[in-house]
């Protein structure tokens, strides 16, 4: 049996609001359904080194004071957190308010012996993503690096295209240079996580898997040929355990959250 | 079914891994399965289970194949059966005839897409319960499949009635979740099995592209 050497939380799309009503088009508000995942994680039996959140912490927030609010209501998460921005959210405030002791909205740190990089994939004031050239060039001199730390990446966007119009339309548009980079460090990337597309889709190419999470508000559906977006049957929640093995493999497991706890 | 059945996209086929029946009392049992799982619309194909029988699995449900586990294949895809099941215990085990069969397959200078489809978990998990059923040779099978790791797209697995995935030296293994009931576990669990009440039934969407991409869609589905 391989020990377990780092065990996480991977969240996305919290979609969280000033107004704790918010609920769109949808039938749960996004605070209630994130209450719930904060509350599924906070109870689940094996520890947790961290919970990683790949973007869309806020709803197209309109002042920095939101992000504010936002961070209280996670803060009762008990395992400490790490996001990064998603198209909904606004890339300097989110960073001034959660990781204020970065300069770039992109950073990197290390847990337990592995090293976790956060991209940036945010535009202002578009949904489609990109990772800019500076930004590539820094995760590059990782990639190429000699650290011989199990390394993950996460960020917002799905990299390539799913097939499905509409939501490829807002996909990362340099998805193949970003791939590019990240196979230098193939013998070492254990795993690439994002979110964005309120779906659980793994991708695989190349030997590397590009993994999302669900939303912690509503669920979407795509499939090959579709044009519009379409929300899936299902709107229950979720999050995906991470764990890493000390004989060097990765394990992920899907965990659903109830919502019939929700009044 | 029916949500299959209804998916907006053509569907190749339907693979099952695994525990078709629940220790059923004999073959007719499984022709009355047979009856049942015909309402799904794609083709499809099925291996033993460690609750199912493998000779009346076989018999009904792919009589053409000498053996329980077989291969076949689908627009240029390759696709490999396995039988992990041993009669009459709920653990795995891939049989020295088998895996000079799939290791030859595997060594082999084919470039077509490879899948590998099992009913067990080849690794541990770290599920005291669940860990006491696993493929007793599960590295065995995972160092042959290394062997075509140019070409294997994934390894899709059953048993666990949990949404679980592995990825190994490049390789990525990964479940579907029970058509009936679910199961939760984490590292470091002991005891029984415990249910997880918060679970739908479902099921995953794998495709494979012209630019040897896969994508695995995990889909839920609402019994209500």
């Amino acid at each position: 049996m391989s020990e377990p050497i780092l065990s996480f939380a991977h969240i996305s799309d919290s979609h969280l609001h000033e107004n704790p009503q918010f609920k769109g088009k949808r039938d749960w508000t996004s605070r209630a359904t994130t209450e719930a995942v904060i509350q599924s994680i906070n109870a689940h039996l094996a520890p947790l080194d961290f919970v990683l959140h790949t973007g869309d912490v806020g709803n197209d927030p309109l002042r920095k004071e939101h992000y504010h609010t936002l961070q209280k209501l996670i803060v009762g998460l008990t395992p400490p957190l790490h996001v990064l921005p998603g198209n909904h959210d606004h890339r300097i405030w989110l960073r001034e308010t959660f990781y204020p002791q970065y300069t770039t909205p992109y950073y990197s740190f290390e847990v337990k012996g592995v090293q976790m990089v956060c991209l940036d994939s945010s535009l202002p004031y578009r949904h489609d993503g990109l990772i800019e050239d500076e930004q590539l060039a820094w995760l590059e001199s990782i990639c190429v690096s000699d650290n011989p730390l199990p390394l993950i990446v996460a960020l917002h966007h799905h990299p390539f295209a799913l097939g499905a119009e509409a939501m490829d339309s807002i996909r990362l548009v340099n998805g193949d240079s970003l791939h590019r980079i990240l196979l230098k460090a193939r013998h070492r990337l254990k795993c690439v996580l994002f979110g964005h597309i309120h779906e659980r889709v793994m991708m695989m190419r190349d030997g590397i898997v590009y993994a999302s999470t669900l939303s912690t508000w509503y669920q979407s559906r795509t499939w090959h040929g579709q044009a519009e977006f379409a929300k899936a049957d299902v709107h229950q929640p979720g999050y995906s355990i991470i764990t890493l093995t000390a004989d060097g493999g990765v394990m992920m497991r899907a965990v659903p959250v109830n919502l019939t706890a929700i009044r | 079914m029916k949500h299959i059945n209804a998916q907006a996209f053509p569907i190749d086929f339907v693979l099952h891994t695994g525990d078709v029946g629940d220790d059923l009392a004999g073959i007719e049992q499984y022709r009355e399965c047979q009856t049942v799982l015909k309402a799904l619309r794609p083709p499809l194909y099925v291996i033993p289970g460690n609750h199912d029988q493998r000779d009346w699995l076989r018999e009904v449900f792919y009589p053409h194949s000498p053996t329980p586990y077989y291969s076949f294949e689908h627009n240029g895809v390759q696709v490999v059966c396995l039988d992990t099941s041993i009669p009459n215990q709920p653990g795995g085990d891939v049989s020295e005839a088998q895996l000079a069969w799939l290791d030859e397959i595997c060594a082999s200078a084919s470039e077509k897409p490879l899948i590998v489809a099992l009913h067990h978990h080849l690794f541990p998990i770290g599920s005291p319960p669940m860990d006491a059923m696993t493929v007793k040779n599960g590295e065995a099978v995972h160092q042959i499949l290394l062997k075509a790791r140019a070409r294997l797209k994934c390894a899709l697995f059953g048993h666990l009635h949990e949404r679980l995935t592995f990825i190994r030296d490049g390789v990525l293994y990964t479940t579907a979740p029970s058509t009936w009931f679910q199961l939760k576990t984490w590292h470091g669990q002991t005891g029984t099995f415990v249910m997880d009440e918060a679970a739908l039934p479902g099921y995953n969407i794998v495709t494979l592209t012209a630019d040897g991409f896969l994508n695995i869609r995990a889909v839920s589905v609402n019994p209500a």
